[in-house]
């Protein structure tokens, strides 16, 4: 029984994680039709920024927001330095100058900090805890779990109700439309990526917290996840991400609690191919709108 | 020139074919003439990689949707001719426990070749059902799935691969010659697939999905024959690099070999003289810049390197091509197509222009429709 | 074959002889070796070619072992070079953990004239260029690979790991934990590679043998972030150890993971956590040890002297084990050469395989009649615990397994 409340928790945990790296991505997707393989690397972005200015004795309490600026400021950057070159280019185009930057980035910080992994010291506060039952619940869950619920909501509200929020829906709908109403394309991309930029540095800071260790390459799994997470619940619709970030963490969990001894090395294959198999009958994702080119017979 | 605008379109395609195979042709045997062993192993590694980048392109380059997955196909393909070559005494010590149609087997290049082909194909197959069905992100998602499959898979059927770690005894058969006939073999295929009514389907609907849909191309049935036949031509490539490499293990078919492969495909273009130019300069620059970071590091020891530098500087290339030639260096062209368009423009621009508005058409069969037809996309192409 | 190849085998097979002679009273000297006149040793420059990884996963490995080699061979050179008249010289390139590229560095390598050939940090990775560098009669040595199986697929007895290897490293942690009252196991490996995989297995045969029980057994892959579940998992079963083939980062991930799920089950590492970078795992690692070598850690020891001359050469102390690895495989060659008193590889390979009690800063290093088999040194094995206020690893018994189980 407290195996099973612990693995929910568990579930919670990762869910949110990936729900805020999803969110990210889906997000820059529905204005800009871009996959942003770099996302990931925004979060190692992120994370160097903490180990970086750590180095140099900056209180928590002020690594919290550097490490968020940090990877708004590179989600700007990219923007204007790689994707604005190429607005309104075709999807696949987006996508492979993403896979671009990405790899572009990773050898950066290859180079900028050397291969070997470097530890972000979290102060001890991180892992308090407290204790129900038999069961130990640690307080950073619950702020994971708290903060990205709290996002998802001001981001529905804040897309509902504010001008902004207007504009950024209408942008994701029509985006030359949206221009010829008088809307300042620059400022809705730009402010697209600043964020998308919070929500990866968000990310990055429960990541690492859990993880405490950055390396070139850091960025690549939860981008992977976070891109699963937002096929899987349709590409443009942020609370299908949210919702595909909570069945891929549900289904990660329960396939490796219930594989047994040698299977459980199949777990990857397993969620992939469940993955397919939703695309196979949703080739727009479970809340995603069908497009064009998702053919069926 | 006749032959590359005849009325036929196979004799278009193998003429094409043939003038592509003797560019490699030339620069191989002049390598093998005056290049040292380590040129020579360069240019066998050079031909492996152009086997796979066609047999990508087939599906990429004509369907306009890109795959991750092919490296899959190119594991099935080494994994499936190592295997039934390798000698059964290697085979008793490494994999004892193996099915005995696999340990006892040692079979000829040719029939082990054909068993990884048909693997691959197979699997193509099986999960082509969904994937050919996909475009864009969700493609891009399944296809590295599918790698991510195919990976796992292999690394831990330790009985039949010896899971993560390599596999080797493999018998010695590729050098720059075996590689040459390959790629014949893999560019005359490519090329009529490419040019045949299939391919044809499929290109349309690459460059206008409505369009060809409306004139009743099925599109579903043109995906998913190319992209069989290109997991077939990718497993072919990964035969020829078992052979070479001899020791094989699932980690080299992964994101690093799958990186270097889509950068071939996308700098390129979107046909086989797309997949040799892009195969090709990455091959050249990759080398360039591996001698030239050598050359830093002979001497001093303390002298600082860059490691990574190719990678950003590959990267870099990948965004210059996109924003300078999305659709590829050649993009859309095959080299016989530009040199029949050029011959045309010269000696007939007295003539006037086949109007061709509207005038799309399945048949291949008939020179001038053909024609017609990619001047409906050139003219469509260019705002 | 050219007439010129032909004729350099004509020089070759008569060294050969000259060594053999040479090899065999070097045998019975041992640990005398160096003081050995090495008479037929022409001076000039001994060129290792190292086809490394500068670029992708092994790189946080090849990179402090470039850094432990740099320090060993500044020292033979400072001192004149190996006899006092070869010079080392270190040409290491990226092969970016492919092994067709390995292949091709390597053999770029051997047509540059290279006396050894060291590979990448695991041996099946590096395998194409192993199998090039012993056909074209070159010794070749993984830089810290230590699948126990690697040197037996390359032909001819060329082949040679720098570690013990992870059969017998399996052993060690067994007959340490059954020795210290347990009997219930939980072990995690990974399927990525030889060494997280084997090194387990070799672990769960011996403990078995010695009539300890695996009651679970999970696989992570390198890489992973999130051992929740696994730890879950681990902490409600009924063993009473864990045993885990990880390194850092995964180290580091799922040790946090245990600590978020309140584990109290004592932990038993490898030798790939012997790094500054594994402190950060946090208090898990109050209840873990660790098998790794260089069981004196004292100031005036081989492995403080090292820690002095690294820290002499590049300004920091050394950021990993690996570091006095890659020391240790420079002071390898060197005995061997000086052994086999020629340049010829096949006269080195040899040496090496007679090789005794060279002082490294790890250990007394012996490859020959190694009881975990051919290609693979005998060295004794260091239980540390960690002392996570001084970043310290404190010794708690060196020793070598009694046996080592028979794996393929």
């Amino acid at each position: 029984m407290n195996e099973v409340v612990q693995q929910i928790i568990n579930f919670l945990s990762i869910g949110s994680i990936y729900a805020l790296i999803a969110l990210g991505v889906a997000l820059i997707f529905s204005i800009l039709k871009l996959i942003n393989f770099a996302h990931g690397e925004l979060m190692t972005f992120a994370g160097y920024a903490m180990f970086f200015f750590h180095g140099f004795g900056v209180p928590w309490l002020l690594l919290v927001p550097i490490a968020i600026l940090s990877s708004v400021v590179a989600a700007v950057l990219l923007e204007r330095v790689a994707y604005r070159l190429l607005r309104g280019a075709q999807p696949l185009t987006l996508l492979l100058t993403s896979f671009a930057v990405s790899l572009i980035l990773q050898s950066g910080f290859l180079l900028a900090f050397g291969a070997r992994p470097k530890a972000i010291e979290f102060p001890i506060w991180v892992d308090a805890f407290f204790i129900v039952g038999d069961i130990r619940i640690q307080w950073l869950d619950i702020v994971t779990f708290c903060v990205t619920m709290l996002i998802v909501l001001t981001l529905t509200v804040f897309l509902r109700r504010s001008i902004t929020g207007l504009a950024l829906r209408s942008a994701a709908s029509d985006f030359n439309t949206t221009k010829l109403m008088g809307i300042h394309a620059n400022r809705v991309i730009v402010g697209t990526f600043v964020v998308a930029g919070v929500l990866a540095g968000l990310a990055a800071l429960f990541y690492f917290a859990s993880t405490p260790v950055v390396a070139p390459k850091s960025g690549f799994e939860p981008m992977l996840k976070g891109f699963i997470a937002t096929v899987i619940g349709g590409m443009g619709s942020l609370v299908g991400a949210v919702i595909g970030a909570f069945l891929l963490a549900a289904l990660e969990v329960f396939v490796e609690v219930t594989l047994v001894g040698s299977l459980d090395v199949y777990v990857d294959a397993i969620v992939f191919g469940i993955a397919v198999l939703i695309l196979r009958f949703r080739p727009a994702g479970l809340f995603g709108l069908r497009r064009i080119e998702d053919v069926r017979a | 020139m006749m032959l590359f605008a005849h009325d036929r379109w196979w004799v278009r395609a193998l003429s094409g074919a043939t003038l592509l195979f003797l560019l490699v042709a030339v620069v191989v045997v002049a390598v093998d003439l005056f290049g040292s062993a380590t040129d020579r192993r360069i240019a066998t590694t050079f031909l492996i990689s152009l086997v796979v980048v066609t047999g990508m392109q087939t599906y990429v380059g004509n369907s306009g949707i890109l795959s991750f997955g092919h490296t899959g196909f190119m594991a099935l393909g080494a994994y499936g001719s190592a295997l039934f070559t390798a000698s059964t005494t290697i085979k008793q010590r490494a994999i004892p426990d193996a099915p005995s149609f696999i340990v006892d087997a040692e079979l000829g290049l040719l029939p082990a070749t054909l068993i990884g082909i048909a693997v691959a194909m197979v699997v193509a197959y099986a999960i082509g059902i969904t994937i050919v069905r996909l475009a864009g992100a969700a493609a891009a998602v399944a296809t590295l799935g599918f790698l991510v499959v195919v990976f796992t898979v292999l690394s831990n059927t330790d009985q039949l691969t010896r899971g993560a770690k390599a596999f080797s005894g493999i018998p010695p058969y590729t050098n720059l010659y075996t590689g040459l006939i390959v790629v014949a073999i893999t560019f005359v295929c490519a090329r009529l697939l490419r040019d045949s009514n299939m391919g044809l389907c499929l290109r349309s609907s690459r460059d206008d999905e409505l369009a060809a849909q409306a004139s009743g191309v099925n599109i579903i049935r043109s995906r998913m024959v190319m992209w069989v036949a290109s997991a077939g031509l990718a497993a072919l490539g990964g035969a020829l690099y078992a052979h070479f490499v001899l020791a094989i293990l699932p980690k080299a078919f992964h994101f690093h070999m799958t990186f270097i492969l889509v950068t071939m495909v996308i700098v390129g273009g979107q046909s086989i003289s797309g997949a040799l130019v892009g195969t090709a300069s990455i091959t050249i620059i990759e080398e360039f810049l591996r001698r030239a970071e050598n050359g830093f590091s002979i001497g001093s020891f303390s002298l600082d390197e860059l490691p990574g530098l190719t990678t950003i500087i590959l990267g870099l290339l990948i965004i210059l091509t996109m924003i300078l030639r999305p659709k590829g260096v050649l993009g859309r062209w095959e080299i016989d197509e530009l040199l029949v368009r050029r011959f045309k423009k010269r000696t007939a621009s007295a003539l006037p222009r086949p109007s061709a508005k509207g005038a799309w058409t399945n048949s291949h069969t008939i020179g001038e429709g053909h024609y017609s037809a990619k001047s409906v996309v050139k003219e469509s192409n260019q705002p | 074959m050219t007439s010129m190849d032909a004729s350099r085998l004509g020089v070759k097979s008569e060294r050969l002889f000259r060594s053999t002679v040479g090899v065999s009273v070097v045998g019975v000297l041992g640990l005398l070796a160096s003081a050995v006149q090495a008479d037929s040793l022409p001076a000039g420059t001994f060129k290792i070619g190292w086809a490394t990884d500068k670029t992708e996963y092994l790189s946080f490995v090849d990179e402090p072992l470039a850094k432990g080699m740099a320090v060993a061979i500044d020292e033979i050179n400072q001192a004149g070079g190996i006899a006092g008249k070869l010079k080392i010289e270190l040409d290491a390139r990226d092969m970016k953990a492919d092994p067709m590229l390995g292949g091709t560095v390597v053999q770029e390598l051997v047509a540059e004239g290279a006396n050894f050939i060291v590979t990448t940090c695991d041996t099946d990775v590096s395998l194409p260029g192993a199998q090039i560098a012993a056909t074209n009669g070159l010794p070749v040595m993984s830089s810290c690979g230590a699948d126990a199986a690697g040197p037996s697929q390359v032909e001819g007895e060329m082949a040679f790991l720098n570690v013990p290897g992870t059969h017998s490293q399996g052993a060690a942690l067994a007959e340490y934990a059954y020795r210290n009252g347990h009997r219930k196991a939980y072990t995690l490996k990974s399927k990525d590679e030889g060494y997280t995989q084997t090194l387990a297995e070799a672990f769960e045969l011996r403990f078995a043998e010695l009539g300890g029980e695996i009651v679970g057994q999970s696989t992570y892959s390198i890489g992973d972030t999130n051992y929740r579940v696994t730890a879950t998992k681990m902490v409600n079963s009924d063993a009473d150890m864990i045993m885990s083939n990880t390194f850092p980062t995964d180290t580091n991930a799922f040790l946090k993971d245990l600590e978020r799920i309140g584990n109290d089950k004592p932990l038993y590492l490898v030798d790939g956590n012997d790094t500054p970078v594994v402190f950060e795992a946090g208090p898990q690692l109050d209840g873990a040890i660790m098998t790794t070598y260089g069981g004196d850690r004292s100031e005036g020891s081989p492995f403080g002297e090292f820690v002095e001359a690294y820290v002499a050469f590049h300004g920091n102390p050394p950021e990993s084990l690996q570091t006095a690895l890659g020391y240790d495989l420079i002071k390898v060659v060197e005995a061997a050469v000086i052994a086999a008193d020629s340049l010829d590889g096949k006269a080195i390979a040899e040496a090496l395989n007679n090789l005794e009690n060279v002082k490294g800063a790890t250990g007394i290093i012996s490859y020959k009649d190694s009881p975990v088999g051919r290609g693979l040194p005998k060295k004794d094995y260091a239980v540390t615990k960690f002392d996570r206020e001084n970043k310290a690893f404190i010794v708690l018994e060196t020793f070598f397994p009694e046996k080592i189980p028979n794996m393929n």
